[in-house]
């Protein structure tokens, strides 16, 4: 049988930018099996659409038509990491280690498995970390102590908290962290949830506090509130950071309670001598682009310290803190001592 | 010296020494609680424990024979895990497998200080190692889904070293 003219080619043009870049292994050159087998078409109803792509197409008169064409299957590359294998043992002995967890250890622990991650939702191991390495601690705030306490809400978070006030790795973590340290710049995207100021002496505190929000979160929340109570776990305070703004000066700031931050730019002020801090607000997630301009925007002059505190900081604002001595700022005493945070 | 007789799961006999199986407070107990006499050669059953781990721990129990009892043990003081003497190092110097089954054996024979000394050698080999580091040098299987592991590693921010 003679070879029809131009039947090469009509196969070359079969081979898709799509077939390339959904390729399980990387396509060098086309092989002629390829050519061999051309598409099956098939009518509307024996199409189903998750197993079909839309795909241009061109005849051998260059004329350009869209047709379905069945996916590629993908099976193989995402089943071939299939090496989940290892060995599950049993619960008793990750309960035995888990008393010999140090509290630095936590995460990792927790990470291992679902048994490991069961035992840190456990009562008695926090209260056991808590008899371990706060107990008694002089520099322990009234309220994160745990001695006479058997509330079983919110236990986790109380006995962080209590960590980083009387465990040393976690103190010295602390004392060490510089106010360079702290990234404003990373709560962009973060809702504002409150702002309030305080004076010292000779300056002012301004204070955001930011959340960030998931939206499923709101869904989660079904459980009752028996349920709720008993969860050691529980955590108002999670996702939550505070900004901690140092200036010379007041500047009033407008509501800002539901915005999002979009932006964040610290520069040089005017004099060199402090900063200027510009924060940018827009209202909802979905606006908070380079592209998008901010609706609001908190310029603070003669900025003198920005500090972020994440939840367990001793010195995140809660209701009475009572900070270690080797932290404590005498200059910055509160005007407003409202508890915003334990609603 | 009084023998005793210790049955492993796999039905292997090990004959100890009375008093070296008395570290054994399980063991301990069923033979006070039974009366048997240190001239009786009972054989006791240990369903819970084949003879590869039995016989690490008369091997272990037999070393640490003349040790001083252990003092009454404060749960909650802190626990220090850097105490491990060479031999016990040494001793547990073994794959991954035993040394869980070691831990397991330690809590059914009720033996504390071989549980304290290999729960501490686990604590310590999970020190400084990501969760992925941990589960492939014990070869644990990972249950969790990305989703999840993103999850337990965000609740956990406050422990990370930054």
């Amino acid at each position: 049988m003679p070879k029809k003219k131009g039947q090469k080619k009509i196969s070359n043009q079969d081979f898709t930018i799509n077939d390339c870049a959904n390729a399980p292994k990387p396509v060098g050159k086309l092989k002629k099996s390829v050519d061999a087998a051309p598409p099956v078409e098939l009518s509307w109803d024996q199409i189903q659409d998750e197993e079909c792509d839309l795909v241009e197409e061109y005849d051998e008169n260059g004329i350009k038509s869209i047709v379905y064409r069945k996916k590629r299957n993908h099976s193989k590359s995402e089943g071939d990491n299939n090496e989940n294998a290892g060995v599950i043992y049993p619960e008793i002995v990750w309960y035995l280690i888990s008393k010999f967890i140090k509290p630095e250890d936590v995460g990792r622990f927790a990470g291992i498995n679902k048994s490991t991650y069961a035992m840190t939702k456990r009562e008695s191991f926090w209260r056991l970390l808590y008899q371990k390495y706060c107990k008694n601690n002089p520099n322990l705030p009234e309220r994160l102590r745990l001695e006479n306490s058997y509330k079983v809400y919110g236990l986790r978070q109380r006995v962080i908290r209590a960590l980083y006030h009387s465990y040393e790795v976690f103190t010295k973590k602390v004392v060490n962290q510089s106010a360079h340290d702290s990234k404003p710049h990373e709560l962009v995207k973060r809702c504002c949830v409150n702002v309030w100021f305080t004076k010292g002496l000779h300056h002012w505190l301004i204070y955001f506090k930011f959340k960030k929000l998931h939206p499923m979160q709101r869904l989660q929340n079904t459980a009752s509130l028996i349920e709720e109570l008993g969860r050691v776990d529980a955590n108002p305070e999670e996702n939550s950071q505070v900004l901690q703004v140092t200036c010379q000066n007041f500047y009033e700031v407008p509501p800002l309670m539901g915005m999002t931050l979009s932006s964040v730019s610290v520069v040089l002020s005017q004099g060199f001598r402090h900063h200027r801090l510009h924060l940018g607000f827009n209202t909802g997630s979905h606006n908070v682009s380079r592209d998008i301009l901010p609706e609001c925007t908190v310029i603070l002059d003669s900025v003198i310290n920005i500090v972020v505190y994440d939840w367990w900081h001793p010195k995140y604002p809660y209701f009475d803190n009572k900070l270690p001595s080797n932290m404590r700022d005498e200059e910055a005493l509160p005007v407003l001592k409202k508890d915003f945070f334990n609603c | 010296m009084p023998n005793i007789k210790l049955q492993s799961s796999d039905n292997e006999v090990f004959a100890v020494d009375i008093e070296i199986a008395k570290c054994s407070v399980t063991i301990k107990t069923m033979l006070e609680d039974l009366g048997v006499d240190d001239e009786e050669e009972e054989v006791v059953p240990l369903p819970n424990v084949n003879s590869a781990i039995l016989k690490k721990v008369i091997q272990w129990a037999t070393y640490h024979k003349d040790d001083p009892p252990l003092p009454e043990d404060d749960e909650n003081k802190e626990k220090r895990t850097d105490d491990i003497s060479s031999w016990d190092a040494d001793f547990l110097k073994v794959d991954q497998g035993t040394l869980f089954e070691l831990i397991l054996a330690a809590n059914y024979l009720d033996i504390k200080g071989l549980l304290d000394v290999t729960c501490k050698t686990v604590a310590n080999m999970i020190k400084g190692k990501t969760p992925d580091e941990i589960r492939k040098t014990f070869n644990i299987k990972n249950d969790f889904t990305a989703a999840e592991e993103d999850q337990v590693r965000k609740e956990n921010e406050w422990c990370e070293e930054k």
